[in-house]
């Protein structure tokens, strides 16, 4: 006792304790019962296929990571080169190295129906020209000495402003509207821009006019026709206001350190 | 001329009776692989208690530990046709085994319950220690022991999972640093750094019963 007391006590004495913390005897008996049955439900249940077979792939993949790894590096490298050269094939032709300015005058303009536009007579409208894709074209106007223009740096810039005089040319060349002597984009203003509610409208209020002034005497027509051009006139002047405003981004605007607001 | 090398030549393995002990297990463990599968009992009857042991004093919970301890096994038995004898077989077992452990530690870091297994009082050197530590108690030993016990886990449970790990398969199991390396795929100079380092915190947690 004397001796015990005396006795130092170390940290390898206080883990010998911790060594000594075990289990009773009937513990294992009822562990190894459990295990068994693990073991049974273990031997039945199905493991599934990737826990099955993928390791046994990465296990034979093992031997020939090097080669394998080799061989995918090549492969994807030479799908890669493959696809950006078909990508660049099939890119169009219309860039700033190969779209070459074409100079057109107005004769030459007018042998360019078939492919620059298709302008139905019937819905000859400076508004209705359908598009189609085709290389940028100048419009000049015919004079003695040729003008050249100088390729723009961004096709991105050129094409819309080249395009669409272009095709009004070919239109309205198509409708005989054109004048030698002027240029093609001129001939074109020649025709008024004409509101679409005011033609629709024509043909309704004329007969609703026609029926009142039978009825009510002549008097009412004058001032139904009065009130009917001002509001086509209040109409007409708030379609162009939309129109004005269509191609802004939105009327609320950001920029730099500013905040827009458009009425 | 022997072509094939015994597992002890194979692996860095310290002490003579480890490699005599590896050298054992790969013959049953050959026998496994060749579909005689109630050899497989004599490596759990051999091994239990002692990888028990060291999944019980990383985690201090008994129920937990037996749990994991019959995972392990199975585990091991599930894939011991891929064991091709480059280490030893306890090595491996108890890579598995400490494997489980530090899963379940992971899972659940945030709830940890702690029941521990009682001191085995005819384990002649505890006894001794706990006749130093409780001889002027008299009738408050038991209540004594327990403490003794519960602060023992609490100062392992303050050191990180790796500190811990280290001192249980070092201080408990008796690995060599060597082994321990095996099992924690790490050098020996970081087990011995980690070994030291532990030791220095447990000197310090239980500095009140150490004299």
């Amino acid at each position: 006792m004397s001796d015990n007391r005396k006795r130092p006590v170390t940290l390898d004495d206080l883990l010998r304790v911790k060594r000594a913390e075990r289990p009773p005897k009937e513990f294992w008996s009822e562990w190894e019962r459990e295990l068994h049955v693990k073991q049974l439900a273990a031997i039945v249940e199905e493991r599934p296929w990737w826990q099955v077979r993928v390791p046994a792939l990465v296990r034979t993949m093992a031997r020939w990571q090097l080669p394998v790894g080799a061989a995918a590096v090549m492969a994807l490298t030479f799908v890669t080169v493959r696809e950006y050269r078909g990508a660049a094939e099939a890119r169009p032709q219309v860039s700033v190295e190969n779209a070459a300015p074409v100079v057109v005058t107005a004769d030459t303009a007018s042998a360019l129906p078939e492919t620059a536009a298709r302008v139905n007579p019937l819905q000859a409208d400076s508004t209705t020209v359908a598009l189609v894709t085709t290389p940028p074209v100048a419009v000049v106007p015919q004079t003695s000495t040729p003008v050249e223009t100088s390729p723009s740096p961004r096709i991105g810039e050129l094409v819309p402003h080249l395009m669409v005089p272009t095709l009004m040319v070919a239109g309205a060349n198509q409708l005989g509207m054109n004048d030698q002597n002027q240029p093609g984009v001129m001939a074109l203003d020649r025709t008024p821009a004409q509101e679409p509610l005011a033609r629709i409208a024509t043909v309704k209020d004329a007969r609703r006019s026609r029926l009142l002034d039978s009825a009510m005497g002549s008097a009412y027509a004058k001032v139904a026709n009065a009130e009917m051009t001002r509001t086509h006139d209040r109409v007409a002047s708030r379609l162009s206001d939309d129109r004005f405003y269509e191609d802004e981004p939105g009327r609320l605007g950001a920029a730099g350190d500013r905040l827009s607001f458009r009425f | 001329m022997h072509l094939t090398k015994t597992i002890a030549e194979k692996s860095l393995i310290a002490s003579p009776e480890r490699r005599s002990e590896a050298d054992a297990d790969w013959v049953v463990v050959q026998q496994v692989q060749a579909g005689d599968v109630a050899a497989f009992d004599a490596l759990i009857l051999k091994y239990r208690e002692r990888l028990y042991a060291v999944i019980y004093n990383m985690i201090g919970n008994r129920e937990d530990a037996a749990d994991l301890t019959q995972d392990a096994f199975i585990k091991t038995f599930q894939s011991i046709k891929r064991f091709s004898g480059d280490a030893a077989f306890f090595t491996w077992l108890y890579r598995i085994g400490v494997n489980a452990a530090l899963g379940h530690l992971r899972k659940n870091r945030l709830r940890q319950f702690f029941s521990l297994d009682k001191v085995d009082e005819d384990n002649r050197p505890a006894a001794e220690v706990i006749a130093a530590l409780t001889d002027d108690r008299g009738g408050d030993r038991d209540a004594y022991v327990k403490e003794l016990q519960e602060k023992l886990n609490e100062a392992l449970q303050k050191l990180s999972i790796k500190h811990r790990t280290v001192v249980t398969l070092f201080e408990i199991d008796g690995l060599s640093h060597q082994e321990i390396a095996e099992v924690m795929n790490c050098s020996v100079g970081t087990v011995r750094s980690r070994l030291h380092y532990a030791k220095q915190l447990l000197q310090a947690e239980l500095q009140p019963y150490l004299r």
